[in-house]
């Protein structure tokens, strides 16, 4: 049997065709004479304007999907349409109108920015490559106006990212993503670095941003109270695997998969009167590196109550 | 279990550090008391982990840190008083280790990769207690065990990158109670631990208090970890001392705005319940 996509079930995009659809996707990292199955035919889908989160631990596979899904990396097996149209197997410059559409942002701001050029510069190349702009006055005037969108001064696009504190240079990805109007934003563990008090401008701008553009987010973190406050929809990833997805309110108070339960249990909660005395868990996730002629099971959802998925134990 | 009566273990006293023209720590104050677990909060560049390192007389070595002022003062176990601020190296090689001990962020860059972690909390017991290679495998086996290291014998042959991040923190929780401190300090023991293992190390900790009766300082940015295990709580920004309370009195009625602002942009899991839509966080601007 083979599982259908799970519908879109979020405040956006139930009825409209969605942005997103990724349909039996699968990535297989070869690593000496074994592999890793990274991530293991993950079907989801994403509104206009809608927030879905996929969460897991290290080594899970969920940055490794979102490259996939902004075509970084090539898949193993499946499919990714995006907007109506299949990009899966697209070369380069075939994909280059669509990859507008799309953009990402990492988790570590200082990585992602050249030290040696003014920020305003990173800003503006997006709009040269794809041939938006040409430099000059009208450029400047746009870079200055991606600026003040995510809440920077224009006046600073001529320093340096070492000038700029972890949330803004964060701003500046943000503003560099933004360039092309693109409808996805892929933000994998984008506010993950950052100061509580700083991650939560930067997530309330994120959420500006969407309201204003429409945008839609693949939200990767692994922290899920962040997870919590952002998201329409919840994707939990368990070894390459989507092992729960449902609309954010379902996952949260009504966690159906065992993994998903422990995931949330494990979380501190910031209330001291809700101190817990856990019983002391043991145990790790198992290995996701597998002999060559060895499958992990395939597992199968099933919708427990509408929207809601969850895998089979 | 906290004693208040008691003289505390360790008192810092208006302690200041400075990195160059840079005042990393100014004025600090506060005590920490047998039985004790007290959260040092706060975020990047408050302080915290310079305030750690002074305790552990690890600022002045190999930084241009210095201790401008203040004191250090430390309740050695024969119930003389040291005052590590002024202390000279040799006297703080005594307290290191031995008295007070420290665990960091990653445990993979405090390990030696080229010996077993078995060797590495031997040799540790070996150097700070002067003890004979058997006596001291066979302490080490016996830390093992109390931080509950699953199949100790054969794990304590391992060398470090044959572990997972939950296990090395185990190893390093081990070396560091190895010497019976009556003080560990825990410079976020868990931030680079995935959630249901920095649950482990959490739950691990709070046992090995009861157990050990050694006082914990946890140096966190992390207000759910705080939430989980502080007694007591001192909260930095820019340096200095915001505020110092019961962690209840913390979370339910801070008394400064920063505090009130740090507070209001920390997600709450279970917050959400009953709504279907994402929300914004209602920031306090700080005045």
């Amino acid at each position: 049997m083979t599982t259908a996509a799970p519908a879109s079930g979020g405040a956006a995009g139930a009825t409209a065709t969605p942005l997103v659809e990724v349909t039996e996707l699968r990535k297989v990292f070869p690593v000496g004479r074994a592999k890793v199955h990274a991530v293991e035919y993950v079907s989801l889908t994403l509104g206009r304007g809608e927030t879905l989160a996929v969460v897991g631990e290290s080594g899970c596979g969920k940055s490794t999907l979102a490259q996939l899904i902004v075509r970084l990396i090539d898949p193993t097996g499946g499919r990714i349409v995006l907007d109506g149209v299949d990009v899966t197997t697209l070369g380069p410059r075939a994909l280059r109108p669509h990859r507008r559409k799309m953009q990402i942002v990492f988790q570590d701001p200082f990585a992602s920015l050249d030290p040696r050029r003014p920020v305003g510069r990173a800003v503006a190349e997006p709009l040269l490559v794809h041939g938006e702009a040409r430099k000059g006055a009208e450029l400047d005037e746009r870079v200055a106006s991606l600026f003040t969108r995510v809440g920077l001064d224009p006046d600073h696009t001529r320093q340096f990212p070492h000038q700029f504190s972890g949330g803004q240079r964060q701003r500046i990805c943000i503003a560099r993503a933004l360039a092309l109007q693109p409808e996805l934003v892929v933000a994998d563990e984008a506010v993950s670095a950052l100061d509580v008090s700083i991650q939560a401008q930067v997530i309330n701008l994120m959420m500006d941003l969407q309201d204003e553009l429409g945008l839609s987010y693949l939200f990767i973190s692994h922290d899920l109270a962040v997870v919590e406050r952002v998201s329409h929809r919840v994707a939990v990833m368990y070894l390459g695997q989507i092992v729960e997805l449902g609309p954010r309110s379902a996952v949260f108070e009504n966690p159906q998969h065992s993994y998903t339960k422990r995931l949330l249990d494990a979380v501190p909660i910031a209330d001291p009167r809700l101190r817990r005395d856990r019983p002391l868990l043991t145990g790790e996730i198992p290995s996701p590196v597998w002999g060559v002629d060895d499958e992990p099971e395939r597992v199968e959802l099933t919708e427990v109550e509408p929207s809601h998925f969850v895998a089979a134990e | 279990m906290v004693d208040r009566n008691e003289e505390p273990l360790l008192s810092v006293r208006e302690l200041t550090v400075t990195f160059g023209s840079f005042t990393a720590v100014e004025r600090v104050s506060f005590d920490l008391f047998p039985g004790q677990t007290l959260a040092v909060v706060g975020e990047s560049g408050s302080g915290k982990s310079v305030t750690a390192l002074s305790i552990m007389g690890l600022v002045e070595i190999g930084s241009r840190g210095r201790i401008e002022g203040g004191e250090i003062l430390f309740r050695m176990p024969d119930g003389s008083t040291i005052d590590l601020a002024s202390a000279t190296e040799r006297e703080r090689r005594t307290v290191r280790g031995n008295h007070i001990s420290m665990i960091f962020q990653e445990p993979l860059t405090s390990l030696n990769p080229v010996y077993t972690v078995g060797n590495q909390v031997a040799e540790a017991v070996m150097v700070h207690q002067g003890l004979g290679k058997r006596a001291a495998t066979d302490r080490a086996l016996e830390m093992f065990r109390l931080v509950r290291i699953p199949d100790p014998e054969q794990r304590q042959r391992q060398f470090p990158h044959e572990m997972s991040g939950g296990m090395r923190q185990r190893v390093m929780i081990a070396m560091a109670l190895s010497c019976d401190p009556t003080v560990l300090i825990a410079d976020e023991p868990t931030t680079a631990l995935d959630v249901t293992i920095q649950a482990q190390i959490l739950g691990l900790m709070r046992d090995l208090r009861t157990e050990t009766g050694a006082a914990v300082m946890i140096i966190t940015h992390d207000m759910g970890v705080v939430a989980e295990v502080a007694d007591d709580v001192v909260v930095m920004n820019r340096a200095k001392v915001v505020e110092t309370g019961p962690v209840i009195d913390i979370f339910e009625r801070p008394a400064e705005s920063y505090t009130r602002s740090l507070l209001a942009s920390v997600p709450r899991l279970g917050s959400m319940a009953g709504r279907a839509d994402p929300a914004r966080f209602e920031l306090i601007e700080e005045p």
